[in-house]
């Protein structure tokens, strides 16, 4: 028999995102219709197959680390998962002597950290002979002018490392790089771990940032990128998605735990489902979806109709609208659940926009109304059969929901929540 | 949790410095030979360190397909250790319900050879912005990421079950063994092909970890550079390689009539919460990764017969790894053989936790242990038996493997003879 996944809740949430630094204030933004995709003005974006991406604004740094040292080492991914961590923190009232060191976790979702090669190009020209690069020359001449700490600003685990020593989180942790997949398996192994007894509490989530010339080449040569003004999840005008910056942290503890020092819950965690789709590299697989969905549903011990709304992962990737709708509809039926999906609004901020979803989830069961799916205003033929929610926002007690998040690698996760 | 699901061990492989498969691995490992030497994969000479444990063996692998060419260093090395632990296994492919049967695995992002970066920057001064980002290949964005191995060996093992992809440095794929331990026991799997991944020996990790002060500098004797434990370590010796292990719920091992090799018994994980680079000096995390990888998988400290030790050859992860294993152990520390295989294969990184775990399984089908490599000098602040110079012959039922690294994490896995 599979194990139970019990009485794991979330107490606290913190977010940074292109729609702001407060989770009411994106749902609200989003139920509004607002979407924060706009022009790319930080650099010439002519060589991309991509005008606009969702930035995350007057964000500053040193507002959240006061070792100016560590800041330097920090991209700016790391620096908006350390301020998620605080305000995940400070939702929970997480305040030191709350919880022992070795009793508070941390799961980590992380984005590719390409290691700054922009830092070396000085180094580089110095180890140029004859129009080819020398070895030798580069270890003489052009290590000497690299910065000596130039490795750990790649590492990818940076925002654990810097965000545990400044929590004194000394027990059970992970660093995901997982693609879209990282922050919901984050949330879902950090609960599992606090069911399984190895931590009192553990702050998981994820942070990345997509918004740079770095991921516009990647994705823009993988050709998954929106040529539009948005993203445009499940609608005919879809043509890929829209880069993000982002992260959303959360605080998971027993329900026991949470009772006993006064924290209320947001919701409870009820399951997660994994799946990988075997076919292409681009993940295109309903049958992997609906293997997520229902990994999800049979932790929770949840019938399919029992789910009132889907926080879809809707890329606004042709292929993957049609396979990920044609998923919802095979698992939830008919006369399924209310259909919303965030990217239209908030980009896609890679590992981080499960964790975006999972804090609008929360805001949309503490508030009753779903937010609409920005940039949708005709839904594909094979979404036909769903309930999208369109154009305005739906009012509705929400007692359980689904959230779905996809990877590059075809990696599928659902993580199913219920409301307190 | 009282029935909780046993897991077993059933396919081991590997590619490492010593020889590219687990037999001649552990050859070189029980005759004390070491694979450390001249680098020369490209000229090291004026580099500060010299020497590198390099993976020469051709690899026992051809890449089906489209494959061969969505491919680097590190999912080659991971797709032939891993098939390795599949034939060991006895797994041929469609042999396991494909959505019972996932991937974890360790591994880091990739970056191309320094060479190729000087031409590209080259031919970036000599193009438009639009001919430069035509000129990158597509499919590098993905193969280079940490999570493309994981991918990869999805699809050519037909795993379309949990995929996960840890990146916290030298302790990823103790974690990621962890984790498929963690997904096995709750039935969210029947089979994990676990494991890590890590290819090092190119200029930018030379430098990187050179520039750190990280690496031993010790280039008049490559071969006695690596030795933990030592009064005269001066810093760890780069190697590279792959590890998988087959995991599997025992009533499925059992119903396929499958050999077991050993029962993974239990993990354990902390963060020293201290600096990126270096751990605190009374080694707390190092013992508190111990400590709950004993009460996971209910073990006394005098039950653990052997310790593969995390053991880079640093002064300070030395001393301090020691001082945890006094701090977990107790008293039976003193008479627990300890040793570290790094000082022949070199830091194996994303990949050592993996492939010492192997080595502790050898351990135990063998009933030997082998050796620390150049242990001469004892060194106060590490007074344990660290089995110097040669292997030993020694029954061994319960082992232990460390794993530390940069970022804080720490992982502890404890490994046992099978007994039905």
């Amino acid at each position: 028999m599979p194990a139970e996944l019990k009485d794991v809740v979330i107490t606290g949430c913190g977010v940074v995102s292109p729609l702001g630094l407060d989770p009411g204030d994106v749902h609200a933004r989003l139920c509004a219709g607002e979407t924060a995709s706009a022009p790319i003005t930080a650099f010439d974006p002519t060589p991309f197959p991509a005008r606009h991406a969702c930035a995350v604004r007057g964000f500053q740094g040193k507002d959240w680390v006061e070792n100016r040292k560590n800041l330097k080492l920090m991209t700016p991914a790391v620096q908006y998962g350390i301020a998620a961590i605080r305000l995940a923190a400070q939702s929970a009232a997480l305040v030191p002597g709350v919880v022992a060191p070795e009793r508070l976790g941390m799961f980590v979702g992380a984005g590719t950290a390409f290691g700054e090669m922009g830092d070396l190009v000085p180094a580089l020209e110095k180890a140029m002979v004859d129009g080819h690069h020398d070895a030798r020359r580069f270890a003489t001449e052009g290590m000497p002018i690299v910065n000596p700490l130039w490795l750990l600003k790649g590492l990818s685990n940076n925002v654990l490392g810097y965000a545990s020593a400044l929590l004194d989180a000394q027990g059970i942790n992970q660093n995901y790089c997982n693609s879209g997949v990282g922050a919901l398996q984050a949330v879902g192994e950090a609960a599992w771990a606090v069911a399984e007894g190895r931590a009192d509490v553990i702050i998981a989530g994820a942070s990345d940032a997509a918004f740079n010339v770095e991921h516009l080449t990647g994705f823009g040569r993988l050709g998954v990128l929106s040529a539009g003004d948005r993203g445009r999840p499940f609608d005919v005008q879809h043509d890929g998605f829209v880069v993000g910056d982002g992260a959303a942290f959360f605080v998971l503890e027993s329900a026991a735990h949470a009772a006993s020092r006064g924290a209320r819950s947001l919701a409870r965690v009820a399951g997660m489902g994994n799946a990988t789709a075997l076919r292409g590299l681009s993940g295109c697989d309903p049958k992997a979806i609906s293997a997520a969905f229902q990994g999800a549903l049979r932790v929770a011990g949840w019938a399919p109709t029992t789910i009132d709304v889907v926080h879809a992962h809707g890329n606004g990737n042709p292929r993957y609208d049609a396979a990920e709708a044609g998923a919802i509809a095979s698992t939830f039926g008919p006369s399924g659940p209310a259909v919303t999906a965030d990217k239209g609004g908030l980009g896609h901020s890679i590992s981080a926009a499960g964790g975006l979803s999972l804090a609008v989830a929360l805001e949309t069961m503490r508030t009753g109304r779903i937010a609409p799916i920005v940039g949708l205003t005709r839904p594909i033929p094979e979404a036909h059969g769903l309930d999208l929610v369109i154009e305005a926002p739906r009012s509705h007690a929400v007692k359980r929901s689904i959230i779905h998040c996809a990877g590059l690698g075809g990696q599928t996760c659902a993580l199913t929540i219920e409301a307190p | 949790m009282s029935a909780r699901a046993r897991i077993v061990i059933t396919g081991i492989g590997c590619v490492t410095p010593l020889g590219a498969n687990v037999e001649r691995t552990w050859a070189g490992l029980v005759a004390g030979r070491s694979a450390v030497d001249v680098i020369r994969r490209f000229d090291a000479s004026g580099f500060t360190t010299q020497f590198a444990a390099e993976v020469k063996e051709a690899l026992p692998l051809e890449l089906p397909g489209r494959y061969a060419h969505w491919s680097d260093p590190k999912s080659e090395f991971a797709a032939a250790a891993a098939a390795e632990a599949m034939a060991d296994a006895g797994l041929a492919p469609g042999a396991v319900d494909p959505f019972r049967f996932g991937v974890s695995v360790g591994a880091e992002v990739s970056r191309p050879d320094l060479p190729i970066v000087a031409e590209r920057l080259q031919a970036l001064r000599a193009s438009t912005p639009e001919q430069a980002f035509a000129a990158v290949d597509p499919k590098e964005f993905l193969v280079m990421s940490a999570f493309y191995p994981a991918t990869l060996l999805a699809h050519l093992h037909g795993a379309a079950g949990p995929n996960l992809t840890t990146s916290t440095a030298c302790t990823s794929s103790a974690q990621s063994v962890g984790d498929a331990l963690r997904v096995l026991r709750r039935g969210d799997a029947d089979v994990m092909l676990a494991g890590g991944t890590d290819r090092l020996v190119e200029e930018l990790m030379v430098m990187g970890f050179g520039l750190l002060g990280a690496l031993s500098r010790r280039n008049d004797d490559p071969q006695g550079a690596c030795r933990p434990f030592d009064r005269t370590r001066d810093g760890f010796v780069l190697g590279e390689g792959a590890g998988f292990l087959v995991l599997e719920r025992l009533e499925h091992a059992v119903a396929r009539g499958a050999r077991i090799h050993a029962e993974l018994l239990g993990y354990g994980c902390s963060a020293n919460a201290w600096r990126i680079t270096d751990s605190p000096p009374d080694g707390r995390g190092a013992r508190q990764s111990m400590q709950m990888a004993l009460q996971d998988a209910g073990l006394e400290p005098g039950d653990v017969d052997y310790v593969n030790a995390h053991g880079t050859s640093t002064q300070q992860n030395d001393a301090s790894e020691s001082a945890g294993i006094i701090g977990a152990l107790g008293d039976a520390a003193y008479r627990i053989p300890v040793s570290s295989t790094k000082s022949m294969m070199g830091h194996l990184v994303a990949a050592c936790g993996a492939v010492e775990l192997i080595v502790c399984v050898q351990a135990i089908r063998t009933g030997i242990i082998p050796p620390t490599l150049n242990w001469q000098h004892r060194d106060p602040a590490c007074p344990l038996d660290y089995v110097p110079g040669e292997a030993r012959a020694s029954r061994v039922d319960v082992a232990l493997s460390n794993a530390f690294g940069f970022g804080g994490s720490n992982g502890t896995l404890a490994v046992g003879r099978f007994q039905a």
